[in-house]
């Protein structure tokens, strides 16, 4: 696996904080993480704005908004235009997915997490 | 309500016109009961005429007829006083009026008769009158009387008339009761007729009432309806919608659980803490596979499961059964047979699907099976429409009188009381999956021992799918190599097996098109497989850097789509591909163009 000397910041937009925080602990066995958690699209689309990650984690149930608009937001503004988004869901239909890659979407990661696989494609699209 | 409209004007018209046809009839019924009544009004009084006048003969003849015999007394006693002259007198008065009133009567006929009658009577009653007023009454009278042949003649005829007057008389009333009965009949049929056309009005009018208060009601109803109707469509949207959650809900806390094992999974632990933790994985596992199970039957039953179907090799998805349930066999000491011909065996269906059918039948065989036996796997051409799975086990087979019971849900014929773990819904969820792609799942007991699973698909017409051998091992250096830009997982997996174990080739897989320029620029493989369809990138743009920059522009690439069609494969190889190859990858095709991509490069390189 290459692994770049410079940290990579990953968003993560999602309001559990369980998923949050197993998250946080699967890249935080890789000192090349650093984790941002963002608990609503509102907060998470001001933290990418902020923050300027090089990869953003994506739930599809957010409180405020719905994980589509939050991606459709990131794709119009030009600071966040080309960041690979993968959308982590439990359920997307083909149908759903199939929407969301013409959105703007990178890929998606199914929960329950397969934590190897969820390193493995961070470190991909990051690159 | 242009329909009701027009309903309701048929209706009246269709009615008017009954109403009018039965006051017609009536109409006509009425007129002729009136002339009945006229006609048989005239009749009577021709009847009572009749009668009267025929009665009237009667009289005269029992008058006339008393008046001789009392005369004949008189006269043949022979001691006739004043006394007897009077009664006789009295007599021939009454004889008189009687025929008199027979004038009156009768006609020209009768009164003709009647003259005739009082003029061969009349010298008698002249004498008869003399002798009365002198009270001398003798046999002389007999000789003066008039002749008894005369009388004899005209008594016949009046006689004669008399009976005729009868006769007609007792004719007409017969007549006329024959007359009374008709007009009976007749009213009998009016009041019925009125009766009915009452009738038919009153329920014409209720019906009438009745249809349009029908109407009005559907009339009145079609909000309702439409309520109801947006109702459950409100409902079965909650259901799509509560079944997505659910998914989402239940799958939720899952990720935590095999998360967070995961973890602990990296960490050092004692041998007890990772059995343990063994057991809280594999039971998660254990309760996502059976969320799984529900929401696909949840799926199935509501119509929402989504197939890819196409055409699939048996052959391929039995291989990566068996290799998935290899450790489950070795664990339990199970032995696997793949009985398959040379030929693979194409069938139309989704392959994830039956791929999850065959793993359930499978695992199945293994699991219900005895310690150290055997599961054959057979894979066959059932007909021209058919291709088939069979999955035997040497177990104890299914009781023949639970046979039935075997596709139930949650009915797991009492395995629920041994340590052989399952959900009890595996083959009904199968079974549901196996008929979603237009196919059967059946079972049987095997003629020895154990239980034979069949899991029957559509087969594609023609099997164009040719056996591939085995290509030379490739010798050293770059031509072993191949990338693979997939981004799906399961995809590049199989082609990195197939590729690996058919022409013996080492597939890099990458699952981005920036991912898979870097890698080819780094690896400079001997060949490349692109998907066009990846997530980050057109995998037209990938081809087009990858034939502009000099360090890659001479590596063939092969282009896999899942959009089909002679544009796809055209708008492939006018962008520099080498060939096109529509998804789902037929493996005989892709092994032979990967084997003829290679051979010129081999030649170039030598």
């Amino acid at each position: 696996m290459p692994v770049s000397p410079e940290p990579v910041t990953v968003l993560y937009i999602e309001d559990n904080r369980v998923n949050a925080l197993l998250v946080q602990r699967a890249l935080t066995v890789h000192s090349t993480f650093q984790l941002i958690v963002a608990e609503s699209g509102g907060a998470g689309l001001a933290a990418a704005h902020e923050h300027r990650p090089c990869v953003i984690l994506l739930d599809l149930h957010l409180p405020d908004m719905s994980g589509e608009a939050v991606l459709q937001q990131l794709r119009a503004a030009p600071e966040t235009k080309a960041t690979p988004v993968l959308v982590v869901t439990a359920d997307a239909a083909a149908s759903v997915q199939e929407r969301l890659l013409t959105l703007g979407a990178t890929a998606f990661l199914t929960k329950p997490l397969d934590l190897r696989g969820l390193i493995r494609t961070i470190t991909e699209v990051a690159a | 309500m242009i329909g009701l409209a027009r309903r309701l004007a048929s209706f009246t018209r269709a009615s008017s016109l009954a109403a009018f046809g039965i006051i017609a009839a009536l109409a006509i019924l009425v007129v002729w009961e009136v002339w009945v009544t006229v006609d048989s009004r005239r009749t009577l009084d021709d009847v009572t005429h009749a009668k009267e006048l025929s009665d009237q003969y009667q009289q005269a003849a029992f008058e006339f007829s008393a008046g001789e015999s009392l005369a004949l007394t008189i006269i043949t006693s022979g001691d006739a006083d004043a006394e007897d002259a009077r009664r006789l007198g009295e007599q021939v008065d009454r004889a008189l009026a009687s025929v008199m009133r027979i004038t009156e009567l009768g006609d020209a006929n009768d009164r003709a008769l009647v003259q005739r009658l009082l003029d061969e009577y009349t010298p008698a009653l002249r004498m008869l009158q003399a002798l009365i007023e002198t009270g001398n009454l003798t046999r002389e009278f007999t000789d003066q009387g008039p002749s008894p042949e005369a009388l004899s003649v005209t008594r016949a005829e009046f006689q004669k008339m008399a009976e005729q007057r009868k006769a007609e008389a007792d004719a007409g009333i017969a007549d006329y009761r024959e007359s009374q009965d008709v007009r009976l009949g007749v009213t009998a049929a009016l009041g019925g007729a009125g009766i009915l056309l009452v009738f038919g009005l009153v329920v014409a009018l209720r019906h009438y009432g009745k249809r349009e208060a029908k109407l009005a009601a559907i009339a009145a109803s079609q909000p309702q309806l439409e309520a109801a109707r947006d109702q459950a469509d409100r409902a079965n949207r909650a259901k799509s919608e509560f079944l997505s959650r659910m998914s989402h809900e239940l799958r939720t806390p899952m990720n935590a659980v095999l998360g967070f094992g995961q973890l602990l999974e990296m960490d050092d632990l004692t041998p007890e803490q990772r059995e343990n933790l063994s057991y809280i994985m594999s039971s998660g596992k254990h309760l996502l596979g059976l969320i799984d199970e529900v929401l696909d039957i949840s799926r199935i039953e509501s119509g929402r499961l989504s197939l890819s179907i196409e055409r699939i090799s048996l052959r391929q998805v039995v291989s990566d059964v068996v290799e998935m349930t290899a450790p489950l066999a070795a664990d339990r000491g199970i032995t696997v047979v793949v009985e398959t011909a040379n030929v693979d065996t194409p069938a139309i269906a989704d392959v994830q699907r039956t791929k999850q059918v065959l793993l359930n039948l499978v695992s199945n065989a293994i699991k219900y099976n005895k310690p150290g036996g055997w599961v054959t796997i057979a894979v066959c051409r059932e007909s021209v429409r058919h291709a088939s799975v069979s999955v035997t086990d040497t177990g104890n087979g299914v009781p023949e009188d639970k046979l039935e019971r075997v596709f139930s849900p949650f009915d797991r014929l009492g395995a629920e009381s041994t340590s052989i773990q399952g959900t009890g819904l595996g083959l009904a969820l199968s079974k549901a999956l196996a008929e979603a792609m237009n196919g059967t799942l059946g079972v049987r007991n095997a003629p020895e021992a154990g239980a034979t699973f069949t899991l029957t698909l559509p087969a594609p017409g023609e099997s164009s799918v040719s056996a591939t051998p085995a290509m030379a091992p490739c010798s050293g250096g770059d031509c072993g190599k191949v990338v693979c830009i997939e981004d799906n997982y399961a995809s590049s997996e199989l082609l990195a097996q197939v590729l690996g174990s058919q022409l013996q080739l080492d597939v890099t897989a990458a699952s981005t098109g920036r991912s898979g320029l870097r890698l080819v620029h780094d690896e400079r493989p001997a060949l490349v497989l692109l998907d066009i369809d990846l997530p980050d990138m057109d995998g037209y743009e990938v081809l087009a850097r990858l034939r502009s920059d000099p360090a890659t522009a001479g590596i063939p690439v092969i282009v896999t789509s899942a959009t089909n069609g002679a544009h796809a494969s055209d708008h492939a190889l006018a962008s520099g591909a080498i060939a096109f190859l529509p998804k789902p990858l037929d493996l005989g095709w892709l092994v032979s163009v990967v084997r003829d991509a290679l051979s010129p490069a081999e030649a170039r390189a030598a």
